[in-house]
């Protein structure tokens, strides 16, 4: 093989990496904006207990299918573009981003004033500055996780045409692009959204315990200063659990894409192999790690 | 025709008995585990089995043309993979993020290490993280959900696609992928996953610690309900695409 064509296919390689991390990040990171996924329960059941506040509170839908969504719009759109009108990939993307903001927007808009009003019953406001103020939060996450979904499903499907198949998966965009969307949202929902339902929805309660079911619903209202709204919640899991998504996704874009190299470039079967050792050593450091925490944290008395 | 025929719509009966044993080895903790309340991963069933079992989809569209058991098994160790980073991952945000350590209730040792394991959960909870015993199962479990999902992507590709019936086992000779074809695998396989899924988690309610949970017993009679939904799921499916096939 050429230097050059082995260097396309590494820098493509780390590309596809870093944009895995990027949607993985700004994913959990749009979730925690509008509390969806699984700490949506407590936002919701907060009201009924008594406790008023300021979160933004929408489920559109679970996370990896509200994403596939995004991810399925955002891909046909551009697909049409570039494919049928031969518009340029960049400007295809732009506008088919833009597109799919606005539907994001729409059903964020209706979700939460839905699910207010299912809670009016229990003396929960629907704060109009609110809504007005975390829609541009969401608005750009969404933007910035539809962008590099189909990004990442554009460079997949013409990589494994132009590179005979080195790198890269032979699927439709919009396919490509949705089923990305279902894993970048499997990932943030059940790594990143933790931080935000465990830590900083309970923060009034002490750190180093799992919050026991008598204190569902009792969420922490008050800021460090006023009262906290979302854009509060997402300042503080910024720095650790939409990272950690991001780095949880972009392992896995990296490991999948690691194996499909070695099976293209020496024999088919070591990609089997590489797997496997790698499943290994996961397992191993998974071990350590919670023999670590024990030893360190103690048990409970 | 109609012995291909037959033997996708088994593929796919077959791909959704995977899929089902594989939810019921995934330690799946719903909303209370992205509190700490319980043990296992911090999503629905449907959400993390269609997001470990799609994984598997990509690198079984890239092998398309070998042979059918590699291609079902690098696709359930790339599906055991997402889910074995995923499990670390939820445990790291729990121990640095949470402070506690991955312990379970239902018992008072891990069957597989036989440490203690109780004293660690909190006061007041089931669990929190995925500890080793289920930790293990649900690499498993991936691995059995990405194996079905990828056999019934598989069969359907070979099957759109044209393939003979001494085709579909062994090596496919095509010189380049048909993408269409590839549409409706994947259409297959993701149907496939949310309908086992779904069975699969009305029988669990939500909630399972892997093959530690007393729920597990559940699972021969909800194999029958699986393979009888996902032979209905093939048959429409299958005369979906014959239009494409001539």
């Amino acid at each position: 093989m050429e230097f050059l064509t082995a260097a396309i296919v590494l820098g493509v390689f780390a590309f596809i990496v870093s944009l895995g991390a990027i949607i993985g990040w700004f994913e959990d990171l749009e979730s925690d904006t509008g509390s969806q996924s699984n700490p949506n329960s407590q936002v919701q059941l907060a009201p009924q207990m008594g406790v008023r506040h300021r979160i933004y509170n929408k489920a559109i839908s679970g996370e990896p299918i509200s994403n596939g969504l995004w991810g399925a719009t955002a891909g046909t759109v551009f697909t049409v573009l570039w494919y049928s009108f031969q518009v340029h990939p960049l400007i295809a993307l732009a506008v088919a981003s833009s597109f799919t903001t606005l539907v994001h927007i729409s059903l964020a808009v209706s979700s939460h004033l839905g699910r207010t009003a299912s809670v009016n019953i229990f003396k929960q406001p629907l704060y109009l500055d609110v809504v007005t103020s975390h829609l541009p939060l969401i608005a750009s996450h969404g933007f910035i996780v539809s962008t590099a979904l189909v990004a990442l499903a554009y460079i997949f499907y013409n990589v494994f045409f132009s590179l005979e198949g080195l790198l890269g998966y032979p699927m439709p965009i919009p396919f490509l692009s949705f089923l990305l969307g279902i894993m970048a949202g499997a990932v943030g929902s059940s790594t990143g959204d933790i931080h935000y339902g465990a830590e900083r929805q309970f923060q009034h309660f002490p750190f180093g315990e799992g919050v026991p079911s008598k204190n569902f619903g009792q969420i922490t209202t008050k800021a460090e200063v006023g009262w906290r709204t979302s854009i509060d919640v997402t300042y503080f899991c910024a720095k650790y659990g939409g990272p950690m998504a991001g780095f949880c996704y972009a392992l896995i874009l990296l490991v999948d894409n690691l194996r499909l190299l070695i099976g293209n470039f020496t024999v088919i079967l070591l990609s089997l192999i590489t797997g496997l050792i790698i499943l290994a050593a996961l397992i191993g450091f998974n071990r350590y790690l919670e023999v670590w925490a024990r030893k360190k944290f103690g048990p409970y008395a | 025709m109609i012995d291909v025929m037959l033997l996708v719509l088994f593929m796919i009966g077959l791909g959704g008995i995977l899929v089902c044993v594989g939810v019921f080895l995934i330690p799946i903790g719903g909303a209370p585990a992205a509190m700490s309340t319980a043990t296992g991963v911090a999503t629905g069933c449907e959400m993390i089995t269609m997001g470990a079992g799609v994984t598997g989809l990509f690198l079984a569209a890239a092998f398309y043309t070998k042979s059918l058991m590699f291609v079902i098994i690098t696709a359930g160790v790339s599906s055991a993979l997402m889910l074995a980073i995923t499990m670390l991952f939820t445990n790291l945000i729990v121990i640095f993020g949470k402070g506690v350590p991955p312990a379970f209730a239902t018992k008072e040792r891990d069957p597989i290490t036989g440490d203690p394991i109780k004293p660690y959960v909190t006061p007041g909870t089931v669990g929190h993280g995925v500890p080793t015993a289920p930790y293990l199962g649900g690499v498993l479990g991936s691995f059995l959900a990405g194996a079905g999902g990828a056999l019934a992507f598989t069969a359907m590709y070979r099957f759109s696609s044209g393939a003979t019936l001494a085709e579909f086992v062994g090596v496919l000779p095509q010189p380049a992928p048909q993408v269409a074809a590839m549409a409706l695998s994947v259409i297959t396989a993701v149907g496939l996953y949310l309908i086992n899924a779904n069975i699969a988690a009305y029988s669990i309610r939500g909630v399972i610690e892997s093959w530690l949970d007393p729920k597990f017993s559940k699972l021969p009679r909800v194999i029958a309900a699986c393979f009888s939904a996902s032979i209905l799921f093939g048959v429409l499916i299958l005369l979906v695409s014959i239009g494409g096939v001539g």
